[in-house]
């Protein structure tokens, strides 16, 4: 058995604190009653109620999540399409720019990619409003969602497939009942990657946005801009607690499912 | 036949410190124990080996035999006791000034080095660090010693598996250590290149000199290049011997049963009479007749453990003088190995013999078949009379 | 036929919605700027036929660009955000190597427990994350009031607004884009390859400048892209976090598009920041595919 050694357990200490500290001091300040978020004023939830009767966030609220959802879902059909043609599809006329215009975006600056949209919706005479950021959205989380998927496919044991076919599927009978459910985690993980990149993005929404269509971060950016405000740490603390949730949750069943295989594999054995 | 001169030579020259009661052994295990937590690996272990050695540790896993090899490296300190090497305690001598170097059983070649960088690796750090044109000079002896002029360029990964396991065994061996340990050297490798590769070995080690600790569990691999072989179990050396003598004379049921193809019998031995005892393993069969070890005495639970090939089979019972036991069967089964052919036997007690024989004529003992009665018969000496 | 609609599809999507957009933005790079709304001129007239593309094309020139040599704010931002995304690159590899290679030596069960600890920021909110240093940071924030508390100091620092909080803040958001593939690396690295430096004569310290160092090359290299590319075009982190002083290309884009309405030299900007960025890029595409290879 390792154990670590002083340093190890160091750099570890400091580099979680470092990691956290930030969110837990925002978190404690959400519940402090004075206006002041520096200075401590007793423990108060008034804050949540505030935001829970503020309109304008609710009405941001509930666009940020139409939006997420939709683009998401969308993007997820599409990236896993891009992740089968990026893996399965060889050689065909253009593969180099598609996997460029796959990858580009993963590094590209979120300004470049919003003032370009924005300027091809000009163009082309559509108005701002949801639905350019819908479309906006599914275009650089199509590209996230078809990197995950692809690198599950890579190690795809392709006899699978095979095996499916010579028992008689259909190529997409095969790909239904065979590849997709061993892919799905990755699908899954690829969906919640589109879902978490659209709830927080705040330049390319901003700039492929209408004046009615304001979404949460772009909310947040204006209201915080200029200082430190009160209601949007209680609403962070939100966002911060249905994240970890998530997240631990989903680590969790996953830590469960392996575990459980692996207990079941040495039954199998033993027996 | 280039193997037998080789064994003939090795017979040859008598090279046996471990009966010289003068010889200083190079390493000295003095009451060593290794505890991980509460698991003992190393269980009071005492033991010499001697300079210019091919010392084999035989076992299966979890035996204790790479903590052993991993101690004389110093990756782990003992928990009681000392190792000696050339009379001076190794004990807090870090691994990196130890005149002992290592084969790994991953060969963990630096992927990022080209062979000929992985071969100075060691000689950069030694006390010809600044001798450039002594660092090449020993590079290109290394090379050549293990064939491997042509790929000295090469990183590790452009090269094939047998190539990569001459460039661990090169690197190791650049420094000149006092004592070399390989550990399970030959494992990654395919059956046929094994068998080349463990002459190249006891090739290479009489050439240089140097003293080589093997670990493996490999038996036919440890009797192929081992002076002697330490057969271990459950963190203890069941018996330490040549390869000849661990073959026809095992101490225990363990090593017996571990060394090759063997039969059991258990049964109860009388008390010796003129060196020979008689052992009833059977209802209704005859006691076998053995030579009795030298320490029984009276009367005593025993396994009398005889070799496939020195049992006889026959369709026809033989001459009682020649053979002091013989046992009427049937054949069961029959496998066919080309130079040598196996029968298994049923004996009227339910008890399955092994039996070997050489097919050294083309046509050889078409005469026996399966379910066919025979006979089997070994003399009085043929067998081992074991009380543990 | 089923190939090719499955082809189509993503590969339309992105033609339309990735690559035209770059393609207009070029375009209009070129443009003269003029006051109406849409406010850029002139527009490509197809129905003019020939006669058109030759006048849209005479339309083209280099102006904007120009005009970005001109104003020494453009050059100076573009070198003020390399400074800035070099200088950050290399404080969270300071900082991100040591948490990876605790990570990667820790014992095996706490591994996926530490994973997920890194992990889980990167999934909440980049915006709250940058923001939730504001509180900190200020003259009367809790790193001011904890260092007077101390008595390290006796006046507040001035650290928000200033080009240190914007370093704090891409170091703090990038981190795990720069632990987890050195992380990656170093976790593959065989232990045996240590013992065998050591074996061979290396001191501990020696075999991690010898061994660990070169064989976690991938990883920090993969790393430092991961965290040099976005922090160049980074707009979030100098609008929260650096002040009026602090020049950074996506803050100077973002003026002038929304502030200026100047969408022509905007446009110019953008390109000249992708020139900038395209050789990183390609880089780390090399290495990302090097990567690949060497594990197929």
């Amino acid at each position: 058995m390792r154990r670590l050694s002083w340093f190890n357990l160091t750099s570890l200490t400091l580099g979680l604190a470092f990691l956290y500290l930030p969110m837990v001091i925002l978190v404690i300040y959400s519940f402090n009653g004075g206006k002041l978020v520096t200075v401590w004023a007793g423990f108060s939830t008034k804050w949540y109620g505030a935001l829970f009767h503020d309109k304008a966030f609710l009405k941001a609220a509930w666009i940020t999540l139409k939006v997420a959802v939709i683009s998401s879902t969308v993007a997820t059909l599409l990236g896993t399409m891009a992740a089968l043609v990026l893996v399965r599809a060889g050689r065909f006329f253009g593969r180099t720019l598609f996997s460029g215009m796959i990858y580009a975006p993963l590094v590209m600056p979120d300004v470049i990619t919003g003032l370009a949209l924005l300027l091809l919706f000009i163009a082309i005479g559509l108005d701002r409003g949801v639905f350019t950021i819908i479309l906006a959205h599914i275009t650089f989380s199509m590209c996230f969602v078809s990197v995950v998927v692809a690198s599950r496919l890579q190690s795809f044991d392709r006899s699978l497939e095979e095996a499916a076919l010579d028992l008689g599927c259909t190529p997409l009978d095969a790909f239904r009942s065979v590849t997709l459910p061993i892919i799905a985690p990755a699908v899954i993980s690829g969906w919640l990657l589109a879902f978490t990149l659209s709830l927080d993005d705040l330049v390319i929404s901003s700039f492929t946005s209408g004046p009615s269509s304001t979404t949460l971060p772009i909310k947040i950016f204006s209201a915080v801009r200029l200082g430190v405000n009160p209601e949007i740490n209680a609403l962070s603390t939100i966002m911060i607690a249905i994240v970890s949730t998530g997240v631990i949750t989903a680590s969790l069943l996953s830590k469960r499912s392996i575990a459980r295989r692996a207990r079941e594999e040495q039954e199998a054995f033993a027996s | 036949m280039p193997e037998n001169t080789q064994e003939n030579t090795r017979e040859n020259t008598v090279f046996a410190p471990w009966d010289d009661p003068e010889a200083a052994p190079l390493i000295e295990f003095r009451n060593v124990t290794k505890r991980f937590g509460t698991f003992t690996a190393i269980d009071d272990l005492t033991l010499d080996i001697y300079a210019r050695e091919f010392f084999a540790l035989l076992g299966p896993s979890g035996c204790g035999k790479t903590t052993i090899m991993r101690m004389l490296a110093g990756f782990e300190d003992p928990s009681e006791g000392e190792i000696r090497l050339g009379g001076a305690d190794l004990a807090g001598v870090p691994p990196n000034r130890r005149p002992v170097n290592m084969m790994f059983q991953s060969y963990a070649l630096f992927p990022h080095l080209s062979v000929w960088d992985n071969i100075a690796f060691g000689l950069r750090r030694s006390d010809m660090a600044r001798d450039k044109a002594r660092i090449a000079a020993r590079v290109e002896e290394m090379l050549k010693l293990t064939r491997l002029e042509k790929f000295a360029r090469r990183k590790p990964h452009q090269i094939s598996g047998g190539q990569r396991q001459r460039v661990a065994l090169a690197r190791s061996l650049a420094k000149a250590p006092r004592l070399l340990l390989l550990d399970e050297p030959l494992g990654a490798l395919d059956k046929k290149l094994r068998q080349e590769t463990q002459f190249e070995l006891m090739d290479i080690q009489e050439r240089t000199g140097t003293t080589f600790v093997i670990v493996t569990h490999d038996q036919e691999e440890a009797m192929t290049v081992a002076s002697r072989v330490a057969v271990m179990d459950h963190g203890k050396i069941v018996q330490v011997d040549t390869p000849a003598s661990i073959y026809e004379a095992p101490n225990s049921v363990y090593v017996a049963d571990f060394i090759g193809e063997i039969n059991i019998f258990k049964g109860r031995a009388s008390a010796p009479k003129d060196g020979f005892c008689e052992i009833g393993f059977a209802e209704g069969l005859a006691p076998i007749r053995a030579r009795a070890p030298e320490d029984m005495q009276g009367e005593a639970e025993v396994s009398f453990a005889i070799r496939p090939e020195k049992v006889e089979i026959s369709p026809e019972r033989p001459q009682a003088r020649e053979r002091a036991n013989a046992y009427p069967g049937k054949v069961i089964d029959i496998a066919y190995l080309g130079n040598i052919s196996t029968y298994h036997v049923a004996l009227a007690g339910g008890q399955k013999v092994k039996v070997q024989a050489a097919n050294t004529r083309r046509i050889q003992r078409r005469s026996i078949t399966w379910d066919q009665q025979v006979w089997i018969s070994f003399t009085d000496t043929a067998g081992v009379v074991l009380t543990r | 036929m089923r190939r090719l609609a499955l082809i189509a599809l993503p590969y339309l999507w992105l033609l339309v919605l990735f690559l035209v957009p770059f393609l207009i933005v070029v375009k209009i790079s070129l443009s003269d700027q003029a006051l109406a709304i849409p406010p850029y001129t002139p527009t490509l007239d197809l129905s003019a036929g020939w006669q058109g593309i030759r006048d849209w094309a005479s339309g083209l020139d280099l102006e904007n660009y120009w005009f970005l040599t001109d104003d020494p704010l453009y050059w100076k931002a573009y070198l003020s955000s390399l400074r800035i995304a070099v200088l950050s690159t290399l404080l969270t590899l300071m900082v991100g190597y040591p948490i990876a290679y605790g990570m990667a030596r820790a014992p095996d069960h706490w591994r996926p427990t530490l994973m997920m600890l890194v992990i889980l920021p990167f999934w909440t909110s980049f915006l709250i994350r940058v923001y939730s240093w504001k509180a900190i940071l200020s003259q009367e924030g809790l790193l001011n009031q904890f260092l007077l508390w101390l008595g390290v100091i006796h006046e507040p620092l001035t650290i928000l607004n200033t080009n240190t909080a914007v370093y704090i803040g891409i170091v703090y958001t990038y981190l795990p884009f720069m632990i987890l593939p050195i992380y990656a690396a170093l976790e593959k690295l065989d232990q045996s390859l240590l013992e065998a430096a050591e074996d061979l004569g290396c001191s501990r310290l020696s075999a991690f400048w010898l061994i660990t160092v070169p064989l976690s090359k991938q990883g920090i290299i993969a790393g430092c892209f991961l965290v040099f590319i976005p922090a160049m075009g980074e707009f979030v982190i100098p609008a929260l976090l650096g002040g009026s002083r602090t020049l950074m290309i996506g803050k100077v884009l973002w003026e002038e598009f929304f502030s200026n309405r100047d969408w022509p030299v905007a446009s110019a900007v953008a390109v000249v920041l992708l020139m900038i960025l395209i050789v990183p890029i390609i880089l780390f595409q090399r290495n990302e595919q090097r990567n690949r290879e060497a594990e197929g």
